[in-house]
């Protein structure tokens, strides 16, 4: 005979509930956790290996030696102190000296195309716009914050930027074939225009150095332009009929070194003058010298030679020296603090940068 | 809310015993993850190194972070709640373990790409 149970009670919710702060439920949700942050490490480390700038970077026995990788080119080194910065491909990097430690600073998220950085003491700042635009975006790394920022936006860009300080200058076409120079305090973010010929600007305190050929002449020439008081000097300019080129240029404190290459001979000759006396210095002749860069009296360039280069320096009023020898093709000196720089090409045509102490 | 439960109901079996706090741990660590998620989101946005991607997102980080963080937490939290309202089933149990896995993928990468700058 089938009976029928009696209903059972109503179960004890409470009773049946399960503990939440199990040991072993704390450490099965853990594993989600877990899970993907290991497919988030790993997609960090792929994204790295696959879409970052590529650079093989070396400690030697004298300094540093980087190299470019994945077929990109550097451009447009720039030294101040223990920081270097240049443009790798479509990257702005910067490198701590002391450190070996390499930050890419651009392009931004927006972008992907940068020109020339430089630094100061204080600052990075570059162009950098969608690529194939003409049209860029200056942007700032401030070393104390550690943020980048823009400063100036939808610049029609004439020359690289260079910075000294918390100055920052660039030369910009402002329309009907006009150019204007642009110097900006990168910390207030005020800016001022002079109108200007064109050129490329350099600057350290408030003394500018342009390289410039002007439409009426078609030489080259340097001025030297306080941007206290926008008066422009003449440093130097090629002679009529002759056919000199400035090749490199460069400015600290108050005086300005440049090599004028002949371009009939071949022949170069390094100069350095001192923008109140405008007494001039020779420094050295050679065929094919590169640079000058200049750091208070110490004037450094690059010789070629069989195989590769000398990097000479010299103070100025003493001998000069050779600071290293290298077997790249040179097209960049740079020196800033005790630190010399310089940047070519090897024999596999890969862009190398090449980093030491200066004995001078 | 009971639509949804009688939805989930039919299509999704119940969990064991120790569905349930796993899922409220789950459910903790994805909270979490979500306020690491803004706060480095912000913290890259304030270095100038990163945008946020999400258009949602991008307008209220443009008015500033409270609002931004009022709707980021807010809208976790909801969720956070909803999921754990529908704890019996193992949809409930599925969708935090993904989404976690998901989010904990997405700050671990933000935190190593911030460390690296």
């Amino acid at each position: 005979m089938l009976t029928v149970a009696d209903p059972l009670p109503p179960a004890d919710i409470s009773s049946r509930r399960p503990r939440l702060t199990t040991p072993r439920a704390i450490l099965l949700g853990l594993v989600a956790v877990i899970v993907g942050g290991l497919v988030g490490a790993a997609g960090f480390a792929a994204e790295r290996r696959l879409g970052g700038p590529h650079v093989d970077v070396q400690r030697t026995s004298a300094g540093w030696r980087i190299t470019a990788e994945g077929g990109l080119r550097f451009r447009g080194p720039d030294l101040h102190g223990r920081h270097l910065v240049w443009q790798d491909g479509p990257f702005v990097l910067l490198m701590d000296l002391d450190s070996g430690r390499l930050r890419t600073l651009a392009p931004g998220p927006e972008n992907g195309a940068t020109w020339r950085p430089a630094v100061s003491g204080e600052y990075v700042v570059w162009f950098e716009a969608p690529r194939g635009a003409w049209r860029g975006d200056a942007y700032v790394y401030d070393f104390a914050s550690g943020r980048r920022r823009l400063v100036a936006e939808d610049v029609l860009v004439a020359s690289y930027p260079d910075a000294s300080g918390p100055t920052a200058v660039w030369t910009a076409s402002v329309g009907d074939g006009a150019t204007q120079l642009t110097a900006i305090d990168l910390a207030s973010g005020e800016q001022r225009s002079l109108a200007v010929p064109g050129g490329e600007p350099l600057v350290d305190g408030r003394l500018v150095a342009s390289r410039r050929q002007p439409s009426a002449s078609g030489r080259d020439e340097v001025v030297g332009l306080d941007l206290d008081t926008g008066e422009q000097t003449l440093i130097a300019s090629a002679a009529p009929g002759s056919a000199l080129g400035i090749t490199g240029w460069a400015v600290s404190g108050r005086r300005i070194a440049w090599c004028w290459k002949d371009w009939s001979t071949g022949e170069s000759r390094v100069l350095v003058r001192d923008v109140d006396t405008l007494q001039a210095t020779p420094v050295a002749t050679g065929a094919g010298l590169v640079g000058p860069s200049l750091d208070g009296d110490l004037v450094v360039w690059a010789e070629p030679t069989n195989g590769g280069a000398r990097i000479m320096g010299l103070r100025l009023g003493g001998e000069s020296r050779e600071v290293a020898a290298t077997k790249l093709t040179v097209s960049h000196v740079l020196v800033s603090g005790g630190v010399v720089a310089w940047m070519g090409e090897d024999a596999a045509g890969r862009s190398v940068l090449e980093v030491t102490e200066s004995p001078l | 809310m009971s639509l949804l439960r009688s939805y989930v109901a039919m299509r999704s079996p119940h969990v064991g015993p120790s569905g349930e706090p796993v899922l409220f741990w789950t459910l903790c660590y994805l909270w979490v993850l979500n306020v690491a998620d803004l706060a480095l989101t912000s913290y890259g946005i304030w270095l100038g190194f990163a945008s946020e991607g999400n258009g949602v997102m991008r307008y209220f980080l443009h008015q500033g972070t409270a609002p931004a963080a009022g709707f980021k937490i807010g809208i976790v939290t909801v969720g956070v709640l909803l999921l754990w309202r529908l704890r019996r089933y193992r949809t409930a149990l599925v969708a935090a373990v993904t989404l976690t896995g998901v989010l904990a993928a997405v700050v671990t990468y933000q935190a190593f790409w911030l460390a690296s700058l």
